[in-house]
């Protein structure tokens, strides 16, 4: 159907024998321009709206017989615009009485308003509703009729017309808008699906950066910390925890010992075998130092050659033995560990300190146990000393000539080969 | 409206001053039961196919003057169980006349089709014409009138009023569901705009 569900469908069909009956739906259905004139020109002089709204100007089409209109109909309905309705008078010889005529155009257009016109002599009632009644889309006209009669039976029929057809064409509207609101939603939908997608990628690939970020932050606080050499704690990354465990034992009043370790003659091996072994030989004594350690041992490059260890909560009496573990386990070992060097020997001194001896800084213990190496290496060397103060309890370093105290038990042979 | 569930509104107005123009209307619109069974008995007995579909079922009631049958019209209307259309006499003594019932019905049920039952002697055409104006919903029915004359326009006027019903209401869905979709989108597009800042 082409016609708009706004426009009105005004056509009407009269299917009536008689002329002068044709002449009265045109009189009826037509209303004259004169007519009209006058009611405006009312409404203009009086300033008063006109009464009867502007007539409907109904598109009338009379034909004389049944199958005449049959064809009227069919070719309305080809063109897209049906008739709204059909007058249809109950006698028309020679051709299809009404009855025949409206079971025939229903056949065409099941949508035709139909208002059958018979006079009381016709007495048809008992066919018509035998045949065409308990329809909803006929109606009776008597004859004679009114001209108000036929006005109002043509206004209210082809509204009606317009009604079904509005239903029908809202329920394609709402069909349709339901099937482009969908489509839209659809489209936003995958918009959507597609702007997740790229934002989880984006949130996992900002995940893996930052991974690798964090990873390598790991990396730079391992390698800023680390001696490259021998993998062991800087010098800066040993003292900073050496001052947390000090602080850590004075809080809690546990002993804290402080051991220093230095290669003997490390210029020796240098200048004997060149930097490359003397770079060896700390790698060597690094890994034989770390090798002996317990798990809450530190050890750390001090500088060159020298090494600085910690055993936290460590009791003085259990020192001894850890130093001179470590002293054997260097001479026994570090030499070997060295491949590109045969039969290298290498040993180191050792001189330790404990919180006990009363260093009030971290600073302090160390130099304290400097001191006792110093006296390991005026001692002969590979060997372990303990600053062992006269009175014990007051600051050892105070104290005129700081005592200390051999662990090594001297050895029978001539410590100048060494 | 109040009330969505009349998809079928066979509701009937008769206001006539004339208590035997009632039963008239009542024997014509609401049949004794047993002649529809009777149609089916007979169908089941000969093999036939009954000749016409059943009668619809309507529900009517009556008045005796134009201001009782406005009261009724307006309550319906108000508890959302309105008339389909009503049959007006035209002259009722000693109230409203048909054109004063018809304007008063209009003004409390705008949606009420009606018809007007009247003599050729009752009212000048000119006058009826100016009054009611351009009307879709006002039929005239002459007097006499034969049942089949009130049947049909039973038939086919409460199926026009239900014709407009549905038609408000598609409209009314139509406007719902629009909005809802609008809304719908506007919240979709608003998490995606969200969605996209995160």
């Amino acid at each position: 159907m082409t016609m708009s569900a706004n426009d009105q469908n005004l056509r009407v069909l009269v299917i009536d024998d008689n002329q002068t009956i044709h002449e009265d739906f045109r009189r009826i259905l037509q209303a004259k321009a004169e007519d009209k004139n006058l009611d405006q020109a009312r409404a203009a002089l009086f300033g008063d709206p006109p009464r009867v709204r502007e007539l409907e100007r109904f598109e009338l089409d009379c034909v004389y017989q049944g199958q005449a209109a049959l064809t009227l109909v069919q070719r309305a309905l080809k063109e897209g615009r049906p008739y709204a309705m059909a007058f249809v008078d109950m006698r028309m010889p020679p051709g299809w009485n009404g009855l025949e005529t409206i079971e025939r155009l229903w056949k065409e257009d099941a949508g035709l308003q139909v208002v059958i016109c018979s006079a009381y002599s016709d007495q048809p009632w008992d066919e018509i509703k035998e045949r065409v009644g308990r329809n909803d889309k006929l109606l009776i006209l008597q004859k004679p009729f009114n001209g108000i009669e036929v006005l109002q039976l043509a206004t209210a029929l082809c509204r009606k017309w317009d009604l079904a057809h509005e239903v029908a064409g809202q329920l394609d509207e709402l069909s349709g808008l339901v099937d482009e609101r969908t489509a839209e939603l659809q489209c936003s939908n995958d918009q959507l699906t597609q702007t997740n997608v790229v934002l989880v990628r984006t949130v996992a690939d900002l995940e893996a950066a930052q991974a690798e970020i964090l990873r390598q932050n790991d990396e730079l606080e391992r390698l800023a910390s680390r001696d490259s050499l021998t993998g062991c704690f800087n010098r800066r990354a040993f003292y900073a925890q050496f001052e947390k465990a000090f602080a850590e034992s004075c809080e809690h009043d546990t002993e804290l010992i402080c051991l220093m370790v230095d290669i003997d003659h490390f210029k020796r091996i240098n200048d004997q075998f060149g930097h490359a072994v003397g770079d060896q030989a700390i790698q060597a004594v690094a890994s034989c130092l770390s090798a002996g350690l317990r798990l809450t041992d530190t050890l750390g490059r001090y500088g060159g050659e020298e090494f600085c260890l910690m055993f936290p909560r460590t009791l003085l009496a259990e020192a001894p033995d850890l130093a001179e573990r470590l002293r054997i386990q260097v001479e026994t070992e570090a030499g070997d560990r060295v491949r590109t060097a045969s039969r290298l020997v290498i040993t180191v001194s050792c001189g330790f300190s404990s919180t006990v001896f009363g260093a009030r800084t971290p600073l302090e213990l160390i130099d304290q146990a400097d001191k006792a190496l110093y006296a390991a290496k005026e001692g002969g060397r590979n060997c372990v000393m303990a600053l062992d103060p006269i009175i014990a309890g007051a600051n050892a370093l105070e104290q005129v000539e700081p005592q200390v105290r051999r662990i090594t038990p001297l050895l029978s042979g001539p410590p100048d080969s060494r | 409206m109040k009330n969505d569930t009349t998809t079928d509104n066979r509701r009937i107005l008769v206001i006539d001053d004339n208590v035997s123009i009632h039963e008239d209307f009542r024997k014509i619109l609401v049949p004794p039961k047993d002649s529809d069974l009777l149609d089916q008995a007979r169908a089941a007995l000969f093999g036939e196919t009954p000749s016409l579909p059943p009668q619809e079922h309507y529900e009517i009631e009556f008045a005796h003057q134009g201001r009782e049958g406005c009261s009724l019209v307006q309550s319906a209307h108000r508890e959302g169980h309105p008339y389909a259309m009503a049959f007006v006499d035209m002259r009722m003594p000693p109230g409203w006349n048909g054109l004063e019932t018809i304007e008063h019905l209009w003004y409390v049920d705008p949606d009420l089709e009606i018809v007007i039952c009247t003599a050729y002697s009752d009212h000048p055409w000119e006058d009826v014409s100016r009054r009611i104006g351009n009307t879709d919903k006002l039929l005239i029915l002459m007097k006499p009138f034969n049942s089949i004359e009130v049947v049909q326009l039973a038939n086919s006027i409460t199926k026009k009023w239900n014709l407009r019903h549905s038609v408000q209401r598609c409209a009314q869905e139509l406007l719902v569901l629009l909005k809802d979709m609008q809304e719908f989108m506007a919240a979709r597009r608003q998490e995606a705009r969200a969605g996209v800042r995160q």
